[in-house]
């Protein structure tokens, strides 16, 4: 691994088109802006690593995976749900058009 | 495994038994799906009796399928990763398609859908992406009985 010293306000060059600049120090927090191209994905890596985890837990599932969601859609379509919405976090479910 | 013949092609998984498809019908995942990095085309696969569920199966790696379930996008603050969306290239309102992953607890009892990282299709380009939304107050579990 490169380590490199950096003091706030100071920059640091990955390839030709990414910056990483130390904004703040503050305690034991850094707060850094990325300047990177729109196809390079940024993000906290225990948000990532998270995501990581749920898309293997959901994709790996057992080979009843379809009998299990078809279970599940006849609860749905009993309640006349057809898609989710996110409200304040909170997940309810929207009614299909009539 | 995928096999050609001469009318369609054959998506083989121990999940989902055969499912035909044509070329057309494939969606690639430029960057892959957080988990599955390596893997990069996939179909989204829809059976009458799970729906609304729609089911994203990698033509990589037979084991690997994504149970989906549409989002309404408006309530999702969709509109703020605009930059992470170029990826998919153009589309009108219409064209992009926003899913959740989804697992379903045991025995049916609730669904657990990721609403802090939809899945967005271009149905015009067949190019997808796994999106993380900025807003942290959406729950990377949101717990849905049933």
């Amino acid at each position: 691994m490169l380590v490199l010293t950096r003091r706030v306000g100071e920059r640091l060059r990955i390839g030709p088109d990414i910056e990483v600049v130390v904004l703040e120090i503050r305690g034991r927090e850094v707060r850094l802006g990325v300047t990177a191209p729109a196809h390079v994905a940024i993000h906290r890596e225990e948000i990532y690593l998270r995501i990581q985890d749920t898309n293997r837990a959901a994709a790996l599932a057992g080979r009843d995976m379809a009998s299990a969601l078809a279970r599940a859609a006849r609860q749905l379509r009993s309640r006349n749900l057809t898609s989710l919405t996110a409200k304040e976090g909170s997940p309810c479910a929207s009614s299909s058009a009539p | 495994m995928t096999t050609l013949t001469e009318a369609t092609l054959i998506h083989r998984s121990s999940k989902l038994g055969e499912v035909p498809y044509g070329p057309g019908d494939v969606i690639r995942f430029p960057q892959g799906l957080p988990g599955f990095e390596r893997l990069r085309e996939f179909l989204l696969v829809t059976r009458e009796e799970c729906q609304p569920f729609v089911l994203l199966a990698s033509l990589e790696d037979p084991e690997v399928t994504l149970p989906l379930v549409p989002l309404v996008p408006g309530t999702l603050g969709l509109a703020a990763p605009a930059e992470a969306l170029g990826c998919l290239g153009r589309a009108g309102d219409d064209a992009l398609g926003y899913y959740a992953v989804v697992s379903i607890g045991l025995e049916a009892r609730e669904i657990i859908a990721n609403l802090r990282a939809p899945v967005v299709v271009n149905l015009d380009t067949r190019l997808g992406c796994q999106v993380i939304l900025p807003d942290e107050t959406l729950p990377l579990a949101a717990r849905l009985p049933l």
